[in-house]
């Protein structure tokens, strides 16, 4: 085991050293890379919160003539949240590979400039990340602190449902949520608030298109619960829904997360699809 | 067929940086280090002299699939000689290495059942995707399998147990087998699965060369001597719960020298 764990670090290693120094000179002198580095856009302005967040591009060139293995490091202050922060790709000669980062900044972030840091081998590149609070909004499904959920398929974000675009007919298009365990429940999405909000109606859109008809994909059935001192509380219930946009609303009341409980989808069943959550 | 609008190039690398990752995350062996989008992973493994194992890659060097992939019937691409599974390289590589084996046995440890597999019969619907899209191949190694005794090909892919005769030409099942092949079902994938399926049913009405057919979970256990191989499909009736009873459902013997399954 510990052998050959040696040789796989050794072998990582390597290719390293390939991407740091490209193909080796045949003659003594400073190592030249073949690998071009550069980051945008020029500065990235972002608001505050977890799915408000921007997009960086980092591009790597490979101006030499063999192929490589190149990797760029990315690094950032804590405030930044950077999903990724190694890039490793293979460079044919010539080919530029241009990778997206995704950066936020959680709620809370004090406004100012963040810059996000970028090496592959010497060569060096900058983003400025320019951080703003989040603007207002009325619907509390969109200034929560936290969005989380029990699992999320591929391509289907938690985000997505928060993200204040409630077509069905884009909800396949990163704009929407789905769990990741299929025939699998419940399932869970929970919202979660810096300070309790009082809270009285949540709307839940599934989807509803051609492709995905709510009376084969819709969510069904599903709980409405608040966090409350003692744990979650059941404030309302939806059973054998078939509608597209079902509102539920409940006694007025503080709390500082609220979650839905899925347990139902209506046909094939296999999994809970949203497309967007409104709370107020 | 194109299943992503990608442009080859990038395609490419993009594929170079799956087979790294793979590498990396797999217990692969140092031989099989990718470079770039290309990934060498057909191997030989041999026990002595009663067995060489030709561990082969039909997913890496094959020509697109014929017909625009997928079921078809009538597809006379299929038979294109020009068409390769294996690429001409490693079929080369196969062809040599099965003639001068010199061992007892030659098992061909591969990903698509080689047997003709119909999903209807009249006239015979074919996967483009399995060896039967690709019938050059497949009779090039067939003609091999009929001069060097012993020759076990053994399949995963469709979470599916098969057991097959093989034969240069399905169609008359009176010829004499020039090789078996013995498909493994999947661990877990499909769930419980069932003993057999309508399908699976009609498949072997349709195909002689099919001796066995089932569709629970489950793994393949195979002894070889020096004369004979014998194959016990062992299965589980459920797996989505712990304590399940593993019973072997069918087992079968072939001769080393009069290649065909029979019944143990």
């Amino acid at each position: 085991m510990d052998r050959i764990r040696a040789h796989r670090a050794a072998a990582l290693l390597a290719v390293v050293v390939t991407a740091v120094g490209g193909p080796a000179p045949a003659t003594a002198g400073p190592p030249r890379t073949g690998v071009r580095l550069s980051a945008g856009p020029e500065t990235l302005p972002i608001t505050t919160g977890q799915c408000n967040g921007g997009q960086l591009l980092v591009r790597l060139t490979n101006t030499g003539r063999t192929p490589v293995y190149a990797d760029a490091v990315l690094t950032a202050p804590e405030a930044l949240h950077l999903p990724r922060r190694l890039i490793s790709t293979w460079l044919p000669a010539g080919y530029t590979r241009t990778v997206p980062v995704a950066v936020s900044a959680p709620t809370g972030t004090p406004a100012g400039t963040y810059t996000v840091r970028v090496a592959s081998g010497a060569r060096r590149a900058a983003v400025p990340v320019a951080v703003s609070p989040a603007r207002p909004t009325t619907d509390l499904a969109r200034s929560a602190a936290r969005v989380t959920a029990s699992s999320s398929r591929t391509g289907f974000p938690v985000c997505g449902a928060v993200d204040g675009d409630a077509d069905p007919a884009r909800w396949g298009a990163g704009t929407g949520w789905a769990d990741g365990t299929g025939r699998q429940w419940p399932d869970w999405y929970a919202l979660t608030w810096s300070h309790p909000q009082q809270l009285t109606r949540v709307t839940v859109t599934t989807v509803d298109s051609p492709q995905y008809p709510t009376a084969r994909y819709g969510l069904r059935d599903w709980d409405v619960q608040l966090a409350t001192h003692t744990g979650w509380r059941t404030v309302a219930e939806v059973r054998g829904n078939t509608a597209r946009t079902v509102s539920s609303t409940f006694a007025r009341q503080p709390s500082s997360a609220l979650r839905l409980v899925t347990l139902a989808a209506n046909g094939v069943n296999d999994q809970t699809r949203i497309v967007e959550l409104a709370i107020s | 067929m194109p299943r992503f609008d990608v442009p080859a190039r990038d395609f490419l690398v993009q594929r170079a940086n799956a087979y790294r990752a793979y590498w990396e995350n797999q217990p692969l062996r140092r031989p099989q280090q990718p470079t770039g989008a290309g990934m060498r992973l057909h191997r030989r493994l041999r026990f002595g002299d009663l067995a060489e194992a030709h561990v082969l890659d039909t997913r890496q060097y094959r020509s697109d699939q014929a017909c625009g992939d997928g079921l078809r019937t009538g597809c006379a691409q299929r038979d294109d000689p020009r068409r390769t599974l294996l690429g001409a390289a490693q079929r080369g590589w196969l062809l040599d290495g099965m003639q001068r084996a010199g061992t007892r046995w030659n098992l061909l440890a591969q990903q698509v059942m080689m047997a003709e597999c119909r999903y209807g019969a009249d006239p015979p619907l074919l996967d483009m995707d399995k060896w039967d899209g690709y019938r050059a191949d497949r009779d090039r190694i067939l003609r091999t399998a009929a001069r060097v005794p012993g020759t076990v090909v053994l399949t995963g892919d469709i979470h599916v147990n098969y057991a097959a005769d093989l034969r240069p030409d399905f169609a008359r099942p009176q010829s004499p087998a020039v090789a078996v092949e013995l498909v493994g079902t999947s661990i877990s994938s499909g769930g419980n699965g069932t003993d057999s399926t309508p399908t699976l049913d009609q498949q072997r009405r349709d195909s002689p060369h099919l001796l066995f057919a089932n569709a629970q979970r489950g793994y393949l256990r195979c002894t070889l001597t020096r004369t004979t191989l014998r194959a016990d499909y062992r299965t589980l009736p459920y797996i989505n719960h712990p304590g399940a009873p593993v019973t072997t459902r069918a087992s079968f013997v072939s001769h080393r020298d009069r290649p065909g399954l029979n019944p143990a």
